[in-house]
């Protein structure tokens, strides 16, 4: 402990700044593969994640499931809250509206929060560790099972997504409908069956983020929002319609967060993550700022 | 520029519409109530009765966050009192009337807890504001209250803007975080010599009055202080955790969410720090020490009310009769509901005549009164605060152990 | 309401240059506002005029967003924000001692500054990414209020004055009423007559496509900018008046739901119409406060998301769009199908082929 310098103590909190940063851009991947097949933003994605962990709590400490099996539950409901948002909202939002998915969405948030509170109840509870209570010190810093698990999965997770985007018809299809949906029909993609897939795997990662994210600090109805908030800074940053831009940027929010918290005090983490937002706009270069869909226009 | 003459012509005729309006709304003062003047509690008129008294009922109003991320506090002390009011109602209430309590959901919403307080005095007519839960939402309403001349008994909303005589309307029955923080830190420093301490608290108000607290506890004593105000909603807590671990605090003092203390107290750990810790009374509750007790052991922390596990009479009676009533064990918030409909309980039963007026002369004539729950609860002519003191307890196992029933500063 | 959806502007204003024709159909339209504005006086109790009250002031915000949003297509995340500005300049002012002239003076200076930083990365910005900017703005602002306790009263939140000017006394629900009409009324006046000008019509077309708009010569930097200072004086002013009116104010009020809760209403509302801005304060203010009326107070949360939810997915124009959908079912002949304060017309290019707001 006494041995502990600021060097080491800097590096512990980019290690953790980097953990955080890597559950953002798992989140993101779900918001940017959603906003590949539908172009709308799901404010309420957030709190899918929250129904899993809430709800696979609630399953594990209160009706005493085991905990595998109350995760299990929690990722099928994320995964059907999720389909269930795009097949029962989304789906309906006329075209050319801008600003109307951020409406029904919001009204879907509110509504998850208050059903979540009603069901379980608005308390704070401790999660299941998942590996966060194990660790090892290596030069100094503090690894724990969680940390690792973080880092890979999110590793094989954008891997595997940029593969399949890539490398596959799989991908070919979504870019396809991506792009434009109606002749990504005509060109014989099924787009709803494909829609509905992204949907639901969207669900999944929510979930896994949930978990995670509640496995290192506690779970309660609100505790995804301050998560999604700045998934979306990231993605709006790096552009929802890019794909490895926005993933880094994600990162390097979460280390830069922790950088800053630690460097200025942790009531400046705050305004050095907005003013970062400000100047980073101010000075990227002109052709990334441009979103696609005006490019086209 | 279009806007220009735009703002020409409308000048013109807002200027218009105004005058016409302004002649309608002349008519229509005669018509409507500008405010209410039988409920103004100046004096005591026994005879006089005021709104929402009738020969069988008592009306009782208050807000509460029941929704939202606060509305654990707000529906465990709207429970508290509903438990104490339906325990008076069958032994017959107070003044040969029974009492009628509605709770409005704030959601912790300053702006909301107005437009709700104005429903129930307005609309539903209540006779006072009874208890209450949150600071910031009762805050809200604190301006509207005096304007109207509204008795607040006891909420729970510790401010260091409350418990005096710039809003004489609201009575006090709880210490505010300035003094809380002297206290606790003068108890723990009586535990042994400390070179450094640090305060972790929600950037702000409460933050603020903490460190104002500990500094005054601390003059003097050549004792350094480390303050870290953080923003409700840390994703990571890694950052805290090694400011905390780098500055080496022989005590860590807390005032932050459950949820938030929880995990910095995660984070501290995960690197490997463990200091002793003091937290406000947030953490006497159950609710936190069932979920993050494994994290907290051995923590200090003040009491703002009796530990449920104390030996005192009064609160083994508390505990039995909130059982008796509601089936459940009571919490820290039903606890405070509990006192909340009983301090106005007590008040209504010595008032001379049911008006505002009376009820703030019974206020004032209160001293010293025994809850059981509270610290005793002293008003009076000029004072506004209720209780100038805290218990102090400490995390063992899954159980609040009680150090020192109370600590005070001896106003 | 939905009579005063075709209500349009008040003669008074426009008797100049209106041509007669226009002028003999509007005067009962006139009279109409009139008679409603003065219904709550004569009717209403206190706890309904100070309701309505808060109306007329957030009705100043979203006419303000309107112009930004449902005008020049530009999403701001930071309106409340701008409302806060307009509440606490007013607030500091008033501890200063100054009158009612010098708070206003101040909230439009400060509001005008303020609008300018965060109108000049539209230079370079729009659709979601400008809304980022937004964002930072106001999470910056609510940064700074929680760190000037002194000042602004923190987290808390602090009382404010009543604005008294000669017997109107704005802690009186009646005369905070009447008060809060004059700028409500001067608002809308604005917006309604934006749309009759050369920057109304340009605003309409940045909104509709940049390439576009550049394409036919008009200014696209400078409509914004534009746009976005007066949206963030009406909301400077909306904030100013909210705090007079409540007579407290704390950083929840402005904060970034509150933002979003404006943008529910000018879409919930119908955007582009000035009716609409209208109708969608009426719904964030007395919403919650229905639940209560109707005995069901604890209900709003619960039923409130999935109400909203469902409204904008069947109205999706907004109420105004919805009612002007059942009026055109009986709608005669006479009305002239392309009015000018009626932009928001279903005739309208679709947005989606030009698709300038992501």
């Amino acid at each position: 402990m006494g041995a502990d310098t600021s060097a080491g103590g800097l590096t512990q909190v980019l290690w953790g700044g980097l953990t955080v940063g890597c559950l953002y851009a798992v989140l993101l991947l779900g918001v940017l593969i959603v906003f590949q097949v539908s172009k709308s933003i799901n404010f309420a994605y957030g709190q899918v994640g929250m129904v899993a962990a809430l709800g696979g709590w609630y399953l594990a400490s209160a009706a005493g499931l085991p905990i595998w099996s109350a995760l299990i539950i929690g990722a099928a409901a994320a995964v059907l809250v999720n389909s269930a948002i795009d097949f029962v909202a989304i789906r309906r939002i006329p075209e050319g509206r801008p600003g109307l998915d951020l409406v029904v969405t919001l009204g879907l948030f509110l509504l998850l929060t208050a059903v979540m509170q009603q069901l379980v109840d608005a308390n704070s509870h401790t999660f299941a560790s998942l590996g966060s209570d194990t660790s090892t010190v290596v030069g100094g810093v503090v690894v724990s099972v969680n940390d690792v698990f973080v880092i890979a999965l999110t590793l094989v997770l954008v891997t595997v997504a940029h593969l399949l985007l890539t490398r596959t018809s799989l991908g070919t299809s979504l870019r396809a409908s991506a792009e434009d949906a109606t002749i990504a029909s005509a060109a014989g993609v099924n787009v709803l069956r494909l829609r509905t897939g992204v949907w639901a795997v969207a669900g999944l990662l929510a979930a896994v983020v949930g978990y995670l994210v509640a496995s290192r600090l506690s779970v309660d109805a609100f505790y995804m929002t301050p998560i999604l908030v700045k998934v979306f800074i990231a993605g709006m940053i790096g552009g929802l319609d890019r794909f490895l831009a926005p993933l880094l940027v994600a990162v390097l929010l979460g280390v830069y967060e922790a950088g800053a918290a630690f460097l200025l005090g942790a009531s400046a983490g705050t305004p050095a993550v907005f003013l970062l937002i400000i100047v980073a706009l101010a000075v990227m270069p002109r052709r990334f700022m441009n979103e696609r869909s005006e490019v086209r226009a | 520029m279009g806007l220009r003459t735009a703002h020409r012509r409308a000048r013109l005729a807002a200027a218009a519409t105004g005058i016409t309006l302004l002649a309608a709304g002349c008519g229509g003062a005669t018509t409507s109530t500008t405010g209410d003047a039988a409920g103004a509690a100046t004096t005591c008129d026994p005879k006089a009765v005021g709104p929402g008294v009738t020969d069988k009922e008592i009306l009782l109003g208050t807000t509460m966050p029941l929704t939202g991320s606060a509305a654990a506090g707000g529906l465990g002390t709207k429970e508290g009192q509903e438990a104490f009011y339906s325990k008076l109602n069958k032994e017959g209430g107070v003044q040969g009337r029974t009492i009628k309590l509605t709770v409005l959901d704030d959601a912790y919403d300053p702006s909301q807890a107005q437009k709700q307080m104005r429903q129930l005095v307005e609309r539903d007519k209540i006779f006072a504001v009874s208890g209450g839960e949150g600071t910031p939402n009762f805050l809200g309403v604190v301006p509207y209250l005096k304007r109207q001349k509204v008795p607040a008994i006891a909420p729970y909303a510790p401010s260091d803007t409350l418990g005096n005589m710039t809003n004489p309307d609201v009575f006090m029955a709880t210490v505010d975080y300035i003094q809380e923080f002297d206290l606790l830190t003068g108890y723990v420093l009586k535990q042994g010599p400390a070179k450094k301490v640090a305060l972790v608290g929600v950037a702000g108000n409460v933050g603020d009055n903490a460190k104002a607290g500990m500094e005054k506890a601390l003059a003097g004593k050549g004792v350094e202080l480390l303050y870290i105000p953080e923003t409700p909603g840390t994703t990571d807590f890694t950052p805290i955790a090694s400011q905390l671990k780098q500055s080496g605090a022989d005590w860590v003092f807390l005032i932050l969410t459950n949820a938030d203390t929880g995990g910095l107290l995660q984070a501290v750990s995960r690197i490997g720090y463990t200091p002793k810790t003091a937290a406000w009374a947030g953490m006497s509750d159950d609710s936190y020490i069932k979920e993050f007790g494994a994290l907290s052991q051995n923590m200090i922390v003040a009491l703002e009310t009796a530990s449920l596990a104390s030996s005192n009479p009064k609160v083994q009676q508390f505990v039995r009769d909130f059982k008796a009533e509601t089936g459940q064990e009571p919490t820290k918030f039903n606890q405070l509901g509990w006192v909340q409909a009983q301090l106005t309980t007590e008040a209504l039963k010595r008032a001379k005549g049911l008006s505002r007026g009376c009820l703030v002369e019974a206020l004032e004539s209160v001293s010293g009164f025994e809850t059981g729950i509270l610290p005793p609860v002293t008003w009076g002519k000029d004072d506004r605060a209720g209780v100038d003191a805290v218990g102090i307890g400490q995390i063992k196992g899954d159980k609040l152990v009680v150090l020192e029933e109370t600590t005070s500063s001896g106003k | 309401m939905s009579t005063r959806s075709r209500t349009g502007a008040p003669s008074v204003a426009l008797g100049a240059t209106a041509d007669p024709r226009l002028k003999r159909s509007r005067l009962p339209r006139l009279l109409l506002v009139v008679v409603i504005a003065a219904l709550p006086p004569l009717f209403f109790d206190d706890y309904w005029l100070f309701l309505v009250a808060q109306v007329a002031a957030f009705a100043v915000a979203t006419l303000g967003l309107d112009i930004l949003y449902g005008r020049t297509g530009q999403m701001s995340l930071a309106h409340a924000s701008f409302m806060g500005v307009g509440a606490y300049t007013g607030h500091l002012l008033a501890g200063l001692n100054q009158g009612v002239a010098v708070q206003l003076l101040g909230v439009l200076v400060v509001s005008v500054l303020a609008g300018l930083v965060v109108a000049l990365p539209t230079l370079r910005l729009s659709g979601m990414r400008l809304a980022l900017v937004t964002l930072a703005f106001g999470e910056l602002l609510a940064w700074v209020l929680i760190n000037t306790t002194d000042l602004t009263g923190g987290t808390q939140g602090t009382s404010v004055d009543p604005v008294v000017i000669g017997p109107l006394d704005s802690s009186v629900p009646m005369q905070a009423y009447l008060m809060a009409l004059v700028p409500a009324s001067i608002a809308t006046l604005i917006v309604l007559h934006l749309g009759r000008t050369q920057m109304g019509r340009r605003m309409l077309i940045v909104r509709d496509s940049e390439t576009a708009a550049r394409s036919v010569g008009v200014a696209v930097a400078r409509t914004k900018v534009i746009s976005f200072l007066v949206s963030a004086v009406f909301a400077g002013v909306a904030g100013w008046l909210y705090a007079a009116v409540a007579g407290f104010i704390s950083p929840p009020d402005f904060n970034l739901f509150a933002s979003v809760y404006l943008l529910v209403a000018v879409i919930v509302g119908g955007a582009g119409s000035a009716v609409g801005a209208w109708l969608g304060a009426a719904y964030i203010v007395l919403m919650p406060q229905a639940f209560s009326l109707v005995g069901q107070p604890n209900l709003y949360p619960l039923v409130g998301g999935a109400l909203l939810a469902v409204v904008a997915l069947l109205v999706p124009d907004g109420i105004v769009g919805l009612s002007r959908r059942l009026a055109g079912r009986f709608r005669r002949a006479e009305d002239r199908p392309n009015h000018p304060d009626r932009p928001n017309h279903p005739d309208r290019p679709d947005r989606s082929t030009s698709g300038g707001d992501r």
